[in-house]
């Protein structure tokens, strides 16, 4: 009996001292779900935080606090309501362009002590305000989802952990040379929000723009590349023979080789993709030839290769090296690998690349 | 010395189990992140070696409790290096064990008031725990062997997310080269390793109180074994995902390595680890607290167990008060885990050639 009931108040005690006691009701809470964060209008010693969410029996609505820290501006936004701000349903943290040039490791340590900040938030650039971005208007505000959707919509395939507030945290502590991030933009009229382009930071400060095209240069360069829809050539109304086909391309091998001659590395991507003919124009009445895929094929590779290499080009001068070619310097070029000089010693570095792309669909035409 | 009653005897196997847990107790949540500010890209070489002295060690430790098989540790040291240095090694192994009790409870309490009851006191998790141990160990000691058994396989079928599959961020170029920092590193690894295989030392004290002796050498070798291949694996992996100097920007590399990687099938694998890493946190301090109360009975020759086992309680939740945050927590762990390893390694091929010497024992 004695066991009986010690065994029912050591129970007890786990149901009621585990946290129920300051429990907190739904309705008292402001459900976070983005977050964004900007420099105060106006004032650029000061950061302006925006929060969007959803509170128990009001419509979602949209808060601003500014301080000269995140943890003040969170305070002033507090202040402005009754409801208590949770922070563990973010989806996404919105950063914009002015902040993130002035470096944005401050903000990712601040979201990472937060233990209610979940590690796989995403996180995006924004070209203008942060707040147009976190208002309900036509479009619903930048949410995980609506986020999603956006980057689908640039028809490029990678892991989603890239975009993670962990592996940008991962990238910042580990001392990496640069990473990137996506930019959104919105329509003054319409407030329709749609994805730019992105970020290329030079450790943690926004540096540059990229668009669709070089950041399949960068994500092969990265190795990180898995699917992208690539179209080639334009429709000529004056020359019905002029060849314009969409093909949708899906990584399937990928390797560096580093060779070293005369001192001097040169890192080789073999680089091997699959693909599908998703259109073409003019439409291969009497089927398509192998001369016609391997012409193809030649125009594939010369497009990924050309893609790779303007980035190459690009980021080399910047003098940053995002795509993480140090640590088979620091492997196979033990002699001449300093890391404290690794990015000029990049910026000098003879890539080269061995593409092979395979058609394997050509559609289902009868 | 007489033979221990029948309800104070355990099977080798259920021995086992009981070390296999309070072995892999605390240490591989930070295993990780100490082996390689230590000796970098070495440190799960540096393991290996490690692993392979302390098999080494536990042949010794065999061979010592052979010769005082109805013998505690704290009751045979006393006859190899006289009464008052016996007495004083004794004291120091009930202190270091109301110490690993504290410490076990610490962090057991700090990871849940982290990551999973957010707004709750540690120190109500304490008294908790603390209630769960002082009601475990009031029981003989096969009560304990048997939850030992059941909550190693409840517990272990878990440890699928404490060897996870390496994720798309895995890079074999992170472990390499080889020896980089030569045994310069080695050496240096091995010192800031020392505290992970803690728990092996208990074998001395619970050696009299298993009933098939023959198979214990086996049954002690295989749980080591077993053991060092989970730290092993945890430690590659971690290795292999995480660039160095981030890995030493984790506190608990395990505990952030299962909150990034996406498993199949499961969802919240964190708390489905937390609860993995509740049972083997409190197999651990339940293991120590017995450990300490029986040494304690033999070394002050006092026969009350329950006033012993409240009296451990207490001193155990005083020191969780002296205790402070995370960086507290691991000088702590380091220190307290360290010694006993450090005594484990020491003591036993010293008291050996004592015994060999005097020829004290069953072999004697």
């Amino acid at each position: 009996m004695k066991r009986i009931l010690l065994g029912c108040f050591i129970g007890l005690l786990v149901i009621t001292l585990t946290g129920c006691w300051d429990y907190r009701p739904l309705d008292e809470d402001f459900m976070i779900t983005g977050l964004g964060i900007d420099h105060s209008l106006g004032d650029e010693s000061k950061l302006e935080v925006t929060v969007f969410g959803v509170a128990y029996t009001e419509q979602d609505h949209t808060l601003s606090g500014q301080g000269s820290s995140i943890s003040e501006a969170i305070s002033e936004i507090q202040d402005k309501t009754e409801k208590f701000l949770s922070f563990s349903h973010i989806q996404i943290l919105l950063i914009s362009k002015s902040v993130a040039k002035k470096g944005i490791s401050s903000i990712i340590d601040v979201m990472l002590r937060d233990s209610q900040v979940r590690n796989f938030i995403n996180v995006a650039l924004v070209d203008g305000r942060v707040s147009d971005f976190l208002q309900k208007g036509k479009e619903y505000p930048v949410t995980g989802s609506t986020f999603e959707a956006l980057l689908k919509s640039a028809d490029l395939g990678f892991p989603n952990q890239l975009l993670h507030l962990e592996t940008l945290a991962m990238n910042l502590y580990s001392g990496a040379s640069g990473f990137i991030l996506p930019i959104l933009k919105i329509d003054k009229v319409s407030r329709i929000i749609s994805l730019k382009g992105f970020g290329v930071f030079k450790r943690d400060r926004f540096l540059e723009e990229i668009d669709r095209k070089q950041m399949i240069g960068f994500l092969l360069l990265m190795q990180r590349l898995e699917y992208a829809n690539l179209t080639i050539g334009t429709i000529n109304l004056d020359n019905p023979d002029q060849r314009v086909y969409s093909v949708k391309i899906k990584a399937a091998s990928t390797h560096v080789r580093v060779v070293i001659d005369k001192d001097q590395p040169t890192f080789i991507y073999d680089l091997g993709f699959s693909g599908a003919l998703l259109e073409k124009n003019p439409v291969p009445l009497g089927g398509i030839s192998a001369d016609e895929i391997k012409r193809i094929e030649s125009e594939l590779t010369e497009e990924l290769k050309k893609s790779m290499l303007n980035v190459l080009r690009k980021i080399q001068k910047d003098q940053i090296e995002p795509f993480g070619l140090g640590e088979y310097a620091r492997v196979y070029w033990p002699k001449g690998y300093k890391e404290a000089q690794w990015e000029e010693q990049f910026s000098k570095a003879k890539i080269e690349t061995n593409i092979q792309v395979n058609l394997v669909f050509y559609g289902q035409t009868l | 010395m007489n033979r221990p009653p029948h309800s104070m005897s355990l099977h080798a196997s259920q021995f086992a189990m009981m070390l296999i847990g309070c072995t892999v107790g605390i240490g591989p949540l930070f295993i990780a992140r100490i082996a390689t500010v230590a000796s970098g890209r070495d440190a799960w070489i540096v393991f290996l070696i490690y692993l392979a002295i302390i098999l080494c060690n536990s042949l010794i430790m065999v061979q010592l409790a052979k010769r005082f098989p109805k013998q505690t540790f704290v009751q045979y040291v006393p006859e190899l290096v006289g009464t008052w240095i016996g007495k004083c090694i004794g004291f120091i192994l009930i202190v270091l064990g109301i110490l690993t009790i504290a410490v076990t409870m610490k962090i057991l309490s700090y990871i849940i008031a982290t990551y999973v009851l957010l707004k709750t006191p540690m120190d109500m998790f304490n008294v908790i725990i603390l209630m769960l141990l002082i009601y475990l160990v009031m029981f003989d000691l096969r009560v304990m062997g048997r939850l030992a058994t059941g909550l190693f396989f409840v517990s272990f079928l878990f440890s699928y997310f404490y060897i996870p599959p390496v994720n798309d961020y895995g890079n074999v170029l992170l472990l390499m080269p080889f020896f980089e920092n030569g045994w310069q590193g080695i050496w240096k690894g091995l010192g800031a390793i020392l505290f992970s295989l803690s728990g092996l030392e208990l074998f001395l004290t619970y050696y009299p109180y298993v009933d098939d002796k023959r198979n214990m050498r086996k049954y002690f070798i295989w749980s080591i074994l077993f053991v060092g291949l989970l730290f092993e694996i945890s430690l590659f992996t971690q290795q292999l995902v995480y660039p160095l100097k981030y890995l030493a920007h984790l506190w608990a590399p395990s505990i952030h390595y299962i909150s990034i990687v996406e498993f199949p099938v499961f969802e919240r694998t964190d708390a489905i680890f937390t609860i993995f890493w509740f049972t083997v946190l409190f197999k651990t301090a339940a293991v120590y607290m017995y450990h300490s109360v029986i040494s304690i009975q033999q070394v002050f020759q006092v026969h009350q167990k329950r006033i012993i086992v409240f009296l451990v309680a207490v001193l155990g939740f005083a020191v969780t008060k002296m205790i402070g945050n995370a960086a507290d927590i691991e000088k702590w762990m380091i220190y307290v885990l360290t010694a006993n390893v450090g005594l484990s390694l020491i003591l036993p091929s010293l008291l050996l050639m004592i015994a060999k010497f005097r020829r004290k024992g069953l072999a004697g």
